[in-house]
């Protein structure tokens, strides 16, 4: 369903709001012939609708409905702000939308696209498929307060060899087979950088992904405490050509629900929900590197974008613990 | 049933039906090699395109405009990809034909798919419309475009074998 409308009307009681929220016309103000209606005192003004305040990056809008919010730009910090400007550079154009249901928590997906650790574990496609190892040149950089991530990994930064030590040694699967179309999983350099994984989470439910040439954009969003949807919009840029544009299509092919690379997250997610929701009385954490300092990291077995998303949502809650680390 | 293609020309009814039926039935069973059957042989002068997506997108959940791509989806989903172990069950409507091009007959064809976990529990997964390019190979219907417009756009978990 798409389309335009002029003005914002309720169905109910047919009450009409404006583009900016102000409450414009009510049926039956004064009643009919002086009887009923509102009470003289009654507001227009007084009952309009809640206001986000909204802000933009180089087109990408983010909005909030908190009434005292710091800056988007100092929200956001430096790496974030250079990653969305440059994936941002130029206009984009829409090449689809998708949505995923997921029954589990949202914070799971949250933790998700900032984990590491699992993307080639649980990821088989892409070590089987040879697009993105651990073994690979990559790593975190996180805002000031780690709230957000970046997670990058460098096209071809490793070796067939450096990978298949590194993961026969960790007895994960090593015997690599080839696609008959490698065009899935090419990766056409179109930068000054050579990022083939660029994953931008920002807190809460905003999600900026490159993976090879595929780009999208993905809103979390809960749906409760057991369910969350994903809706993603898949992107490409305006002046494309139609071979790069047809290759993103194709490349579309390795996110979203039925994505190669990505559709076991709704799968692992749906897991971690049915086995913690039992224990709301019990927590289990086990810090991969270790606790101390959250940090940028030049590694990419590691979780530590992970505790910084937990520590900014536990001062937001006002759950901190006293002396935790930020 | 385990033949990949119907016998019979393409205005042929019962062929068409017979053409359906293997597609889901085979997906049911999860005889991919047989199902991939459905689709035009591998040959440098054929193609064939298969997509699953949403009204007025053009990227899709699925997107296969190969032969080969379609392949790689299914070593993909028996090599690497892990996902809830599930039965699928299609429902597949009588298909009516709208039109012709060329040598090809164009036809639509509702369908529901419903997955039963290991529980035992089943739940509709999704609703939608094939919309096909149907041409006669080797004496026998194959899809030449698969497209499956989905109802159901609004995935529930997730989508790893074929609608």
């Amino acid at each position: 369903m798409s389309g335009n409308a002029g003005e914002h009307t309720c169905i109910y009681h047919q009450w009409c709001y404006s583009f900016d929220g102000r409450l414009r016309s009510i049926p039956f103000r004064r009643g009919i012939r002086g009887k009923g209606g509102f009470d003289p005192s009654f507001d227009m003004a007084a009952h309009g609708l809640r206001k986000l305040r909204v802000a933009s990056v180089s087109g990408a809008l983010f909005g909030t409905l908190a009434d005292a919010v710091e800056p988007l730009e100092d929200y956001l910090g430096a790496p974030v702000l250079a990653q969305l400007r440059g994936l941002f550079d130029r206009p984009v154009t829409i090449l689809g939308y998708n949505r995923q249901r997921i029954r589990g928590n949202w914070k799971l997906y949250a933790e998700n696209t900032r984990d590491n650790y699992h993307a080639s574990l649980l990821h088989e496609f892409l070590v089987t498929f040879w697009l993105d190892r651990s073994t690979q040149i990559g790593g975190v950089k996180m805002d000031p307060r780690h709230r957000h991530n970046i997670t990058w990994a460098e096209a071809e930064s490793d070796t067939a060899e450096l990978a298949q030590e590194g993961y026969g040694a960790a007895h994960v699967r090593s015997n690599y087979l080839s696609l008959q179309e490698p065009e899935l999983v090419r990766f056409r350099r179109e930068r000054v950088d050579s990022l083939n994984i660029a994953i931008t989470s920002v807190f809460s439910g905003a999600v900026f992904v490159q993976i090879s040439n595929s780009l999208a954009v993905r809103q979390i969003r809960p749906r409760g405490i057991d369910e969350v949807e994903i809706l993603q919009t898949t992107l490409g840029y305006a002046d494309d050509p139609p071979d790069l544009t047809l290759h993103r299509l194709r490349q579309a092919n390795l996110v979203g629900p039925a994505g190669l690379v990505s559709m076991e997250d709704g799968e692992a997610i749906e897991i971690a929900h049915r086995a913690s929701h039992p224990d709301r009385d019990r927590t289990t954490v086990i810090e991969l590197g270790g606790a101390g300092v959250i940090s940028d990291r030049d590694y990419r077995v590691t979780d530590v974008p992970l505790r910084g998303f937990w520590s900014y949502y536990a001062e937001l809650l006002g759950i901190e613990p006293s002396g935790a680390v930020r | 049933m385990t033949e990949g293609a119907a016998g019979g020309a393409a205005g042929d009814c019962l062929a068409l039906y017979d053409l359906f039926a293997a597609y889901g039935a085979l997906i049911d069973a999860a005889e991919f090699d047989a199902w991939l059957l459905c689709l035009p042989r591998p040959a440098p002068t054929t193609s064939c395109r298969a997509r699953i997506t949403n009204a007025n997108c053009r990227a899709g959940l699925v997107y296969c405009d190969s032969r080969a791509m379609l392949e790689d989806r299914i070593r993909a989903l028996r090599e690497a990809n892990k996902y809830n172990i599930h039965t699928d069950r299609h429902l597949i409507g009588l298909p009516r034909l709208t039109g012709e091009d060329g040598n090809a007959k164009l036809v639509e064809a509702p369908f529901a798919v419903y997955q039963t976990d290991q529980e035992g529990e089943t739940r509709l997964f999704a609703t939608g419309l094939y919309r096909d390019r149907i041409v006669v190979e080797a004496g026998g219907l194959r899809f030449r475009d698969k497209l499956v417009l989905l109802d159901t756009f609004a995935v529930p978990s997730l989508l790893a074998t074929p609608l």
